[in-house]
């Protein structure tokens, strides 16, 4: 026995994950009324060895599956699932030293209704002693799913290709919870688009409703109007969020006297910049897999965050500058001054800034805009999807637009009072806000890319 | 005060832009690069299994951003090779040996090799078998830092089975005077058996489980607990340990195999068959003994499945260029061909002369009939004076069969009494032998 038990200490991996592993994978598929479970049990040579099949595969692979089937817990809001075996598959495979090892497949399915949103659990407790690599993935195909705890892509393309890199541990992951919603798009929405988050959360519900005008069936005149109406929305409520260095800029319209003339460059540069954004990136994500959207949008995001910081910086000096004694009240015509043009009024410099903190503030694309575009791109409604995303980008410049001019209001009700000692520092403040929120922004987005 | 006025403004914005940088900057950023993790020096203590995992994806995330520190490198080595030892998952070797020889092909401080990773290497080293490597790499970290204990417990190792235990002690003493902790204990209390006292055994593991530090080091312990009180022959103490163990561990293999074979003594057949299954299940180190009760049961269709996954096993073993001589010795000796048997065996004793390997190879040729070498290598597996009955009764057969009657019927009464359930078959080949000699003597 005491050679039985040093030999433990000897073995090494000839299957990728130990040769004793049983390593087992669920690739889960939500559909509006059935849950489908692929289930793949790869046994190293041991477990094969321990565990030969007995008869002919075919009856052999039957009755493993039952068998799991019998270990697999499912539930849809609190009741249990009532899973059946569809096919059951049974092969080997060579393995190390001439041995062999093996490859159980089962397709179970169990009825469900998604005709509203619909929690899900799934546990799978076979052979729950034994050492190996335990996945979970979940899609949705004609539903959509949101919160899901499991990924939506299987890391060791089901349990073919395990990746043994030093810094990488099997994952174990033996329960899945998500909610199934009605709705179309296409498989796995949430999960395969890039950079959604917290924001796209928050609207979500508009989002939805959104793709789900945009998917239906026949586009109707009115449904198409709805369909902007709810991206111009959408777009206001994008840019009322924090982040993305738009409130920002409301701040910095206040700052320049609020002069309904930038305020409309900016909505406009936003606007441009966006639609275009989005669009470019929406047409690399389609037209090349590779390119990893994550990236692009945190690039994207150090790209914004640097310009702000640099306008911030600008504004910064030149209204330290225009502090030196005896211009305390130069406020409203500051700005431009000793700034090397020496222009007394220094629109030119202005207008430059306003424009370039539009570009800024539209430069990363919102991603439920993405969402919407792609969405409509799968349907072949590209100009529709277009059309929407235009629209999205006049929702976020007419939130900007009415921030602006409400701050003017606020900031002369606010200096007519107590305030107005603080008046001379207004232009430094906006600066040093400006330079923050860009900096911000800015280690941000490169946080994403570390 | 003016001047207190004029800085208001300034503060303010100072303030701010504080909390907007701390808003903007999630913990994420700044937790990132907080330094490195906390240290593992060789051996980890006090860790539970969580927090090895814990601690290994807090490594793991260092090293992608610091892929240079290379103490890092050695101490996620050292958690990976313990990760192995309580999970029974050998992934963890080849991820622990990737680890150690990345730190290795970084200089440390001093310039020379990061000293953990050496030690790292020199346990690894000894848990493959190879303990003529464990030897080296454990004198090569001796020499450049002689007060890192971790080292003394590798060397410990090593001597003891390579079979040099005049060096194994003064190592352990080293290490004992040193740090006096449960890796130095349960090395003492091993070292302690094997001379045959009991008694101080038991102590130095009773002071290892004062001092056990989380579940899985604790169900370590009790399972050296169980192992003592079973091979001292009280199957019942011994199911107690087990059970202890396997409570606070449960998915400990060596105690799974240790409670169906102490219920397989107490009689309780049912319960012992589904203990083997589950242990094997969990790790296929027992399928020799699974397979044993089997057979002694009359299931010889299941014992031979199990003989199998062995065969199976050292197959595997030997396409990694490893030869395990004294497991395949034993199993062949006993289940096989005695020849080649003794083949593998004198190769194993070539390389090291420890009790076991005497033992196992006086077995086997004994077996193979050449009785009159195989007494003395029964001689020296006997010469630390250890109390072990399976090494007993080999020694009685052997004498039994130069017709020694005096002195096999002494050997055979001596296995007995250290421990009457001491193998499902062999126990009672040993009562009927000593029947046999008692009806010879009148």
């Amino acid at each position: 026995m005491i050679a039985a038990a040093a030999l433990a200490g000897v073995v090494l991996a000839a299957h990728p994950l130990g040769n004793f592993s049983v390593n087992h994978y669920d690739g889960l598929t939500v559909r509006h009324d059935r849950i489908e479970d692929v289930a793949i049990v790869d046994s190293a040579e041991i477990p094969t060895l321990q565990d030969p099949p007995t008869g002919p595969a075919e009856l052999h692979a039957r009755r493993a599956c039952e068998e799991l089937r019998g270990d697999v817990a499912g539930q849809a809001e609190g009741r249990a699932l009532a899973w059946r075996v569809e096919e059951a598959s049974f092969a080997y495979r060579p393995g190390a030293a001439g041995l062999r090892t093996s490859r159980l497949t089962c397709r179970l399915s169990a009825p469900i209704r998604v005709d509203r949103p619909l929690t899900l659990t799934f546990a799978n407790a076979h052979r729950a002693d034994a050492v190996g690599w335990r996945e979970i993935t979940a899609i949705g195909s004609g539903v959509r799913l949101r919160d899901s705890s499991v990924p939506s892509r299987s890391m060791s393309d089901e349990l073919r290709d395990y990746p043994s890199d030093l810094l990488s541990s099997p994952p174990d992951v033996r329960q899945a919870r998500l909610t199934a919603e009605p709705g179309s798009g296409e498989r796995g929405t949430a999960a395969g688009v890039p950079g959604v988050d917290v924001i796209t959360r928050y609207t979500g519900t508009l989002a939805d409703r959104l793709n789900a005008v945009i998917g239906a069936e026949r586009l109707t005149i009115p449904l198409g109007l709805l369909a902007l109406l709810l991206s111009l929305v959408l777009g206001a409520v994008h840019a009322a969020m924090p982040g993305h260095g738009k409130t920002v800029m409301a701040a910095y319209l206040a700052g320049r006297d609020g002069r309904l003339r930038d305020a409309c460059t900016v909505a406009a540069t936003v606007t441009l910049t966006h639609t275009a954004g989005v669009l470019v990136l929406g047409l690399l994500v389609t037209i090349t897999a590779s390119v990893a959207g994550e990236v692009v949008l945190g690039w994207l995001g150090v790209v914004s965050g640097l310009l702000i910081a640099l306008i911030g910086t600008a504004l910064l000096c030149s209204a330290l500058r225009s502090r030196k004694p005896g211009h305390g009240h130069g406020h409203s015509h500051g700005h431009g001054h000793g700034h090397g043009h020496g222009h007394g009024h220094g629109h030119g410099h202005g207008h430059r800034g306003v424009v370039a903190l539009g570009v800024a503030g539209g430069l990363v694309p919102s991603p439920s805009a993405l969402v919407v575009l792609l969405g409509a791109m799968a349907l072949g409604r590209t100009a529709f999807g277009v059309m929407t995303v235009v629209c999205y980008g006049l929702g976020m410049a007419a939130t900007l637009l009415a921030a602006a001019l409400v701050l003017r209001r606020f900031r002369d009700l606010a200096l007519a009072g107590r305030l107005r000692r603080l008046r001379p520092y207004t232009a430094t403040m906006t600066a040093a806000l400006v330079l923050l929120v860009g900096t911000g922004i800015t280690v941000r987005a490169m946080a994403t890319l570390i | 005060m003016t001047h207190v006025r004029r800085l208001l403004p300034l503060l303010s914005c100072l303030l701010l832009g504080c909390t907007l940088l701390t808003l903007f900057a999630p913990g994420g950023v700044l937790r990132r690069d907080d330094g490195p993790p906390p240290r593992v020096e060789g051996r980890p203590k006090g860790w539970s299994p969580y927090e090895l995992s814990e601690y290994i994806e807090d490594a793991q995330e260092h090293l992608r951003h610091h892929p240079d520190d290379a103490a890092t490198w050695a101490s996620l080595g050292g958690v990976y090779l313990e990760q192995a030892r309580r999970s029974a998952d050998v992934t963890y070797y080849g991820k622990a040996q990737g680890a150690f020889e990345r730190s290795l092909r970084l200089p440390a401080d001093d310039g020379g090799p990061n000293i953990d990773a050496v030690i790292g290497m020199g346990a690894l080293a000894n848990a493959k078998h190879d303990f003529t490597g464990g030897l080296r790499w454990a004198e090569q970290a001796r020499n450049a830092a002689p007060y890192r204990w971790a080292l003394y417990g590798v060397l410990t190792d090593a001597y003891l089975e390579l079979g040099d235990y005049e060096r194994a002690q003064s190592a352990l003493r080293r290490m004992l005077q040193g740090r006096p902790d449960l890796a130095s204990f349960t090395r003492a209390a091993r070292m302690e058996h094997l001379h045959g006292r009991t008694g101080p055994a038991r102590t130095a593991l009773e002071r290892a489980r004062e001092i056990a530090g989380d579940p899985a080091e604790y169900a370590f312990v009790l399972w050296q607990l169980g192992e003592l009180a079973w091979s001292g022959g009280d199957p019942r103490a011994a199911l107690g340990f087990y059970e202890q163990a396997l409570a606070a561990d449960r998915t400990h293999a060596p105690s799974l195999a240790g409670r169906a074979r102490a219920e397989a003594a107490l009689g309780r057949t049912g319960q012992a068959l589904r203990g083997y299954a589950a242990a094997v299940a969990r790790s296929p180190s027992f399928v020799v003994e699974y397979g044993e009760l089997l057979e002694h049961l009359g299931d010889r269709a299941g014992a031979r499945r199990q003989y199998t996954v062995f065969s199976g096993q050292l197959k595997l073993l030997a396409a990694n260029g490893i030869n395990d001589d004294l497991a395949y010795g034993r199993f062949e000796a006993d289940h096989g061909d005695p020849d080649t048997a003794v083949r593998h065996l004198r190769a194993e004793w070539a390389r090291r002369q420890s009790v076991e390997v005497a033992d196992a190879l006086a077995w086997a040729l004994h077996r193979a009939g050449h009785d009159t070498e195989a007494a003395g290598y029964a001689a020296r597996a006997a010469r630390l004076g250890g109390r072990d009955a399976l090494f007993a009764y080999h020694r009685g057969e052997i004498e039994r069969a130069l017709g020694h009657t005096g002195a096999a019927r002494a050997q055979l009464t001596l296995a007995l009494s250290i421990n009457p359930h001491f193998s499902p078959d062999g126990a009672a080949r040993a009562r009927a032998a000593l029947a046999r000699l008692e009806s010879d003597a009148t």
